[in-house]
């Protein structure tokens, strides 16, 4: 990390992480101040808005390509709720909805060049999930009262082994949160991290470097997968766990 | 870490890990995160809705008119094999009718030509058989006026 | 002097620590490689599947992205 040669050689790949007030006039990072990561917060929303309320203005039989892709992911995410929550969960349809356009948006917006990729933070990922867990610990109380514990106290096993289980459900459901946004943020960052070191290879190497550039083209490749898989994943999970609080018997 | 500001970052380490920046990004995520749940909790899945059950209901009206449509072609198909069926049995009829006049016709030439045949023969053979007579007659006749002839060269006056 | 081995102590330990990732990755290769031989065996079964594995190879990850954070400590925390 410490980097004293100023050869080309000096690359700074999580650089692209850096979160910095912008608009603010200098007067450093408060709570309050637009910054970069803000921004295109604010970009993925207005996103989501083109694609989900201009793209989707006419009322065809046959709809046209934004309103397919748009139709697409509510058909896609509706369909995995009801299938791992049940008719129950739907209820919450609107909040998964809500994180996984979020989470898609995010991604993809920070695949572009020179753009700021709000998911790859743990601030970020750690509130959504943390948010889900939350949600989702009191939603279970709510639902079932102190039954929702029997989650923890596993029936269906031996007697013996009802306290060892106990100990390793009730650990796995705390570390939850934990591997639930790191996940997703740990994907994001090492993944343009990645891009960025390769990126950095070919300013080095200048006209010739055509080795790093094909190289880049493959983990963008790649990346264009993990970022949709990823959206994918944390909202498959966000289910899981409302199945969970909702039917907590199996 | 949490030591850390902004210019030491930038050299290295994670800009993920420094918390100074944690109250900004929560507060703009959940500023972000409230707009889009309204959002979509207003007007997208409303709207959506609304798209695919208009859609659902385009595509059953379709659905219930192809129905009929199909109905339709049935019955017409039934009545056209019924019209079929008739004209079959129909024409069936007529050409057992006139299988039946051809093999008429055909005995009735038959007898015709067998009496005719018949009627030829006796004739004919009345006819051999006056004939015959006549020529009996004849050869009698003509032994009767050659008998003496012969009888004559035959006579000793050689 | 006592500095630096502590430094280089870190690294070692966020280079040890990133083995566990491996493990993770044949956990990930393990999950799909037998969804795959069930899916070539019952292709018609697989749709409805694809989910389970997602949440199987989501929980095979987790795991894993414990020593990437433990790495991640290490080098930074």
């Amino acid at each position: 990390m410490k980097e004293s040669n100023e050869s080309q050689f000096n690359i700074h790949p999580m650089d692209q992480f850096i979160i910095e007030p912008i608009l603010s006039g200098g007067e450093g990072l408060q709570w309050y101040s637009f910054t970069n990561q803000a921004l295109w917060m604010l970009f993925s929303l207005v996103a989501i808005a083109l694609l989900f309320i201009f793209g989707i203005r006419k009322n065809e039989v046959v709809p046209g390509r934004l309103q397919s892709i748009a139709e697409i992911l509510y058909t896609f995410v509706r369909k995995m709720v009801l299938d791992i929550a049940g008719p129950e969960g739907l209820k919450y349809f609107p909040y998964v909805f809500t994180l996984f356009i979020f989470i898609l948006f995010g991604n993809i917006l920070g695949l572009l060049p020179y753009s700021f990729t709000t998911t790859s933070h743990i601030a970020v990922t750690g509130v959504l999930a943390l948010a889900v867990f939350i949600f989702v610990t009191i939603l279970g109380f709510v639902k079932n009262g102190f039954k929702f514990l029997g989650l923890f106290w596993i029936s269906s096993a031996p007697l013996a082994l009802r306290p060892v289980l106990l100990i390793i459900e009730v650990i796995s459901y705390f570390v939850r949160p934990v591997s639930h946004s790191i996940r997703l943020a740990g994907n994001m960052m090492a993944g343009h991290a990645v891009i960025k070191v390769f990126a950095g290879f070919a300013g080095a190497l200048g006209v010739g470097a055509v080795a790093p550039i094909v190289a880049i083209m493959a983990v963008y490749g790649l990346e264009m997968l993990v970022v949709v898989i990823q959206a994918y994943v944390f909202t498959i999970l966000t289910c899981v766990y409302l199945n969970d609080a909702l039917h907590p018997g199996h | 870490m949490a030591s850390n500001n902004n210019a030491e970052v930038s050299s290295g380490g994670m800009p993920q890990l420094d918390f100074s920046t944690f109250p900004n990004q929560v507060f703009w995520l959940s500023v972000t995160i409230f707009c889009l749940l309204l959002m979509v909790r207003f007007i997208i899945i409303p709207r959506m809705d609304n798209i695919l059950a208009n859609r659902r209901k385009v595509v059953e009206e379709d659905l219930v008119g192809a129905e009929k449509f199909r109905e339709a072609a049935e019955e017409l198909e039934k009545s056209i094999t019924q019209e079929m069926d008739q004209s079959k049995a129909r024409a069936n009829e007529m050409l057992a009718k006139s299988k039946e006049k051809i093999k008429q016709n055909r005995q009735k030439g038959l007898i015709e030509a067998e009496e005719m045949t018949k009627t030829l023969l006796s004739d004919s053979e009345k006819v051999i058989v006056t004939m015959q007579k006549e020529a009996n007659k004849k050869i009698e006749k003509i032994s009767a006026e050659l008998a003496p002839e012969i009888i004559k060269k035959l006579s000793p006056e050689r | 002097m006592e500095g630096d081995i502590v430094e280089m102590g870190k690294f070692i330990g966020a280079g040890l620590a990133c083995t566990g990732m491996g493990g993770a990755a044949v956990g990930v290769g393990h999950v799909v490689g037998n969804f795959l031989a069930g899916a070539l065996r019952n292709p018609s079964a697989a749709p409805g599947q694809t989910a389970t594995m997602f949440i199987g190879i989501a929980f095979a990850e987790a795991l894993g992205i414990f020593s990437f954070l433990v790495a991640l400590l290490l080098m930074y925390a």
